[in-house]
């Protein structure tokens, strides 16, 4: 018998800490204790039949750390661990609850962290942490565990690894719990919000919390999970806090004030509970004498639409979510140079700019014909979310793209679109069902867009059900009812929003729209955009897509939510407008305008002042050629601010103020070029990276930023590139110059390597070093043909070689 | 925690040390503070581990790595723990958001980027330094004074001895604190450290032990 269909039905009791017990048998500080299961397997089956026999329901292998990474070095692989592992609590089960007896037990093959940190923040890649997942889990079932528990997961990424490779290799009933500090987040930033709708978009079975925190500190987390999952929720607390005394550690909490606090979880409705750290049989065997015979709280089946990122979730019945629209190319010339030359800051921009306008979510769509869109929308999409928590909406008409993106996006996404085509249902519905999504339904299919508020509810009909015949619930559906040029058709407003009115009431799903179509062939958009927005507001609309930065749209928004109220006390439109009063003031007051507006480049470079920089080179550039204005004003102003700094007399801060300055003046530069189809002026070709091995790049960050500034293209490589990336890109991008990073001593022999790698493939570009650790003699060691001490340095070096 | 010494070292790492900075600059140093206070989770771990020092350096015969009892090769940390039968083993992170915050920050201005770089930097300094004052308080209490903590890659005592100590702390379980393979923590702005406990300690070591005569930052 699965052990899923014993939930619900009694209390399940899972073990206490194993490897308090093993310490307890006198295991040392920095042991692998998982070797365990070869060299003392008594030992770790005693601990089982101890727990067993305390009355636990569940026995977690001592499989935690088994991982390929950890055991290497060890002289034992992952699947001898496994296996041993498994079958001594299959040992154990059979001689506590073998023949003659009544009870059951379940083996729980357990997966814990590699111990590495994912990228973006970490070196470990997403597949890498797959594959290790997925050798234990296949190990496991091939050993025969009842179920698999994924636990004190720290980090959400990681966590989709490891149900994915769970899910995807095995037919393990599957556990999911993770580790809150006392702040309520993941070490990575989750809070319970994005923890629980990202493992419920990924179809885990039970989910829940252990270890970090005592039960005390855990329950409010606890009771905020149980209100937000339809799932069964499991607890493994510590037995308290821990303390440190005499170079042990004790927790502060005894057996029956343990068990006195599950009790009252129970009562707030967990199905399955069991103890961490410090947990002794004495706990377990307790709370089975307290909780044994409490009944599980009937669940009642909630509904919410939901999305997440790596840190929160967005919850549809809060209301009104903005989903920003500027990160896609149509019709933006300049931001379809951004993705022709993969220039990801200019992409981060345009999303920096839509989150402080106020966007709940970004929309993200990266369809060009001439790019490779699926390993595109991966790399934009992985840089902001390494710098924008905002959930995203995936916005793609290439279903291997979109499935690529659903599939290493951290959190559960939106998925923009599915239509009433049977075609494009065949193709969205398996990934949302496997990835979890809340996906957009456009009302079109084989026969168009229908030109009825009924028909279209009947296109929402059918994607709703198909969509539920793949086990996809209503609530992940948000129906688009189109709206269509008023322009061509003066009914077409009225028409889309009696749609949306009946989508609404017929089938109870949520709404988007994307609202600024209808002012399609119209002057001055914004008015009928936001007009319209309002009233689509009014009946129901539950999402926009929209820009952000438009004052209009965000006033609309604003403006309904406080009248609507939905805005208690207008906080959120005095916080938003209150300012923007204070901005009128300042901007009207004539000294600072005169002040700005006079300010000459040169000046505006040389004191760091961004937007006076931009703004006199749009004036400037009305009256003089680009090439001129790098060439006579932008790098005279930067040498003599670059020489300050050299003689001192110019911090780094300030450097760099200048170096954004020229950044933004050279936006300006580009936009012109881009629009003229002129070349983008550039002055040669660079590489740079931070090498294998190394994440630290604000160094390389700002050689990048000056490199630039004086009008070289510099292809950003990143952080912790393999030395066969570097060749490749230098080949590719027919590189003049190479410049590489490294701040370790520990990872210049990747920069060795790197060098090595470049010249046996017969490339020729000079390479520059730089990072803490290099120095002249090390530069010369590994055969680089100069040491940069600093950023001015690397331009010096660039403007000699490319003279 | 001190913002006040935050900020002055902040400055420092920026190169600013003796001078009095711009205002921009100021304000960009508190602003990445208060950003910082805001957002970081700081946590920190230690334990107490047995040791026998020596000249070429020290043993730890209650750790044990791949089967066998745990050495310290290093002439300066033997010198650091001489005298003592006890150190604290100690970790401490300002945690992923400490990393987010600076490529955020870098991201949307490189000034700003470098600025929260090195306020991060001073951040996890002035942490180390009120755990470690804490943990001093207690051990003098005790009758044992501490002395200055000792981190992997000072002196002679190589990075190649972080795996050793991530094994004795469970740093990723406990704070959230990784190793690369090439000894990289991340998040970055992290510290592993020796503290010795008792001995002949009160030894003020900083910079001076420290080879790298021509270093930017070296105080004098």
């Amino acid at each position: 018998m699965s052990i899923l269909n014993e939930l619900g039905k009694k209390m399940l009791f899972f073990d206490g800490g194993l490897g308090t017990m093993l310490q307890a048998k006198g295991s040392l500080p920095g042991e692998m204790t998982e070797l365990w299961n070869i060299t003392r397997p008594e030992d770790v089956c005693d601990v089982h039949c101890q727990y067993l026999m305390a009355g636990a329901d569940v026995i977690t292998a001592n499989t935690f750390g088994a991982s390929e990474v950890k055991l290497s070095g060890s002289g034992y692989t992952s699947d001898e661990v496994i296996s041993a592992g498994i079958g001594l609590v299959k040992e154990a089960i059979n001689r506590v609850c073998g023949e003659g007896s009544q009870r059951k037990a379940y083996a729980a093959m357990d997966i814990s962290s590699t111990g590495k940190l994912l990228k973006p923040l970490g070196t470990m890649e997403f597949d890498e942490a797959y594959n290790i997942f997925k050798d234990m889990a296949l190990s496991g079932e091939k050993a025969g565990a009842d179920l698999a528990i994924i636990e004190t997961m720290s980090d959400t990424y990681e966590l989709k690894a490891a149900v994915l490779a769970v899910k995807e290799n095995t037919s393990l009933p599957l556990f999911v719990t993770v580790t809150f500090d006392e702040k309520g987040k993941l070490l990575t930033g989750a809070d319970v919000g994005a923890v629980v709708t990202l493992l419920e978009g990924l179809g885990a079975d039970v989910i829940g919390i252990n270890c970090g925190l005592g039960p005390v500190q855990m329950r409010p987390l606890v009771q905020q999970m149980l209100e937000m999952t339809n799932l069964p929720v499991l607890v493994n607390p510590n037995a308290g806090l821990p303390r440190q005394e005499d170079g042990k550690t004790f927790y502060d909490i005894t057996p029956e004030q343990f068990a006195e606090q599950m009790e009252l979880m129970a009562g707030d409705g967990i199905w399955l509970m069991g103890g961490c750290c410090g947990t002794t049989p004495e706990y377990i065997r307790l709370i089975k004498e307290r909780c044994g015979d409490i009944i599980p709280k009937p669940m009642e089946k909630k509904h919410f639409t939901r999305i997440s990122s790596y840190s929160h979730s967005i919850d549809f019945d809060d209301g009104h979510v903005v989903i920003g629209e500027r990160i896609n190319p149509t019709g933006k010339s300049r931001f379809k140079q951004a993705l022709r030359d993969g220039d990801i800051d200019y992409i981060l921009s345009e999303g920096f700019a839509q989150e402080e306008a106020g966007a709940h979510a970004l929309d993200v769509n990266v369809g060009l014909p001439e790019i490779n869109e699926e390993e595109t929308i991966l790399k934009v999409m992985r840089e902001l979310q390494s710098v924008i928590d905002l959930p995203l909406q995936i916005d793609s008409a290439n279903t291997a793209a979109m499935e690529k993106a659903l599939r290493y996006y951290n959190g559960k996404a939106m998925v923009n679109s599915v239509n009433g085509k049977k075609e494009s249902m065949e193709a969205i519905f398996p990934m949302v069902k496997k990835y979890g999504g809340v996906v957009v339904g456009l009302t079109l299919d084989e026969d168009g867009i229908p030109e009825t508020a009924q028909g279209r509810l009947q296109v929402a009909r059918k994607i709703v059900e198909t969509a539920e015949s793949y086990g996809i619930s209503r609530d992940d559906i948000v129906i688009d009812v189109l709206c269509m040029a008023v322009s061509a058709d003066s009914s077409s407003a009225m028409v889309t929003l009696e749609a949306l009115e009946l989508v609404k009431r017929e089938l109870g799903v949520k709404t988007s729209l994307g609202v600024s179509n209808i002012s399609f062939g119209l002057p001055e958009r914004e008015n009928v955009n936001s007009t319209f927005y309002t009233m689509a507001l009014q009946r129901g609309l539950d999402c926009a897509i929209i820009n952000p930065k438009s004052k209009a749209m965000m006033t609309s928004y604003y403006s309904f939510r406080a009248l609507a109220g939905k805005d208690e006390n207008c906080g959120e439109y005095i916080e938003k407008f209150a300012a923007a009063k204070d901005d009128h003031a300042t901007a009207v007051q004539p000294k600072t305008v005169s002040d700005q507006e006079g300010l000459s480049l040169e000046t505006a470079v040389e004191r760091g002042m961004k937007d006076a920089a931009g703004s006199a080179c749009r004036k400037m550039i009305k009256t003089t050629e680009p090439m001129a204005i790098i060439n006579e004003t932008l790098i005279p102003v930067l040498d003599k601010v670059g020489k300050g700094f050299e003689q001192g007399k110019v911090f780094l801060p300030q450097l760099l103020m200048s170096a954004e300055a020229a950044k933004a003046a050279f936006a300006v530069i580009k936009d012109e070029l881009a629009q003229s189809g002129s070349g983008t002026g550039e002055k040669g070709r660079i590489v740079i990276a931070t090498v294998k091995g190394d994440v630290h790049d604000i160094g390389k960050n700002i050689v990048k930023v000056l490199l630039e500034n004086y009008g070289y293209k510099v292809i950003d490589l990143g952080k912790d590139v393999t030395p066969e990336a570097i060749v490749e890109a230098v080949q590719k991008e027919r590189a003049d110059l190479v410049g590489l990073s490294a701040l370790m001593t520990t990872t210049v022999g990747a920069m060795e390597e790197t060098i090595d790698k470049l010249r046996s493939a017969g490339l020729k570009c000079p390479v520059m070093v730089g990072g803490a650790v290099m120095t002249e003699r090390y530069a010369q060691m590994i055969k680089a043909d100069r040491y940069v001490r600093d950023a001015m340095a690397s331009v010096h070096f660039a403007q000699e070689v490319l003279k | 925690m001190r913002t006040d010494v935050i900020r002055s070292e902040t400055l420092r790492y920026l190169g600013c040390g003796s001078e009095i900075p711009d205002e921009k600059t100021l304000e960009m140093v508190d602003k990445a503070i208060a950003l910082l206070q805001e957002k970081v989770r700081p946590k920190s771990v230690y334990k107490i581990i047995e040791i026998v020092p020596g000249a070429e350096g020290i043993k730890l015969p209650g750790v044990y790595r791949n089967g066998e009892t745990v050495k310290f090769i290093s002439e300066s940390l033997g010198r650091v723990m001489s005298g003592c039968t006890r150190m604290i083993v100690f970790g401490a992170t300002l945690g992923a958001e400490a990393d987010m915050l600076i490529k955020r920050a870098a991201a949307g201005n490189i000034a700003m980027g470098a600025v929260m770089q090195a306020a991060a930097a001073a951040y996890i300094e002035e942490y180390c330094d009120t755990i470690q004052g804490e943990l001093s308080e207690k051990f003098r209490a005790e009758g044992e004074p501490l002395g200055d903590r000792f981190s992997p890659g000072y002196g002679d005592f190589a990075l190649e001895y972080q795996h050793v100590l991530f094994g004795i702390l469970d740093c990723q379980r406990r704070i959230g604190l990784t190793l690369s393979d090439n000894c990289i923590m991340i998040p970055s702005k992290s510290v592993t450290a020796v503290i010795p406990i008792g001995g002949s300690c009160g030894r003020q070591l900083g910079c001076s032990c420290c080879e790298k005569t021509d270093c930017l930052y070296r105080r004098k």
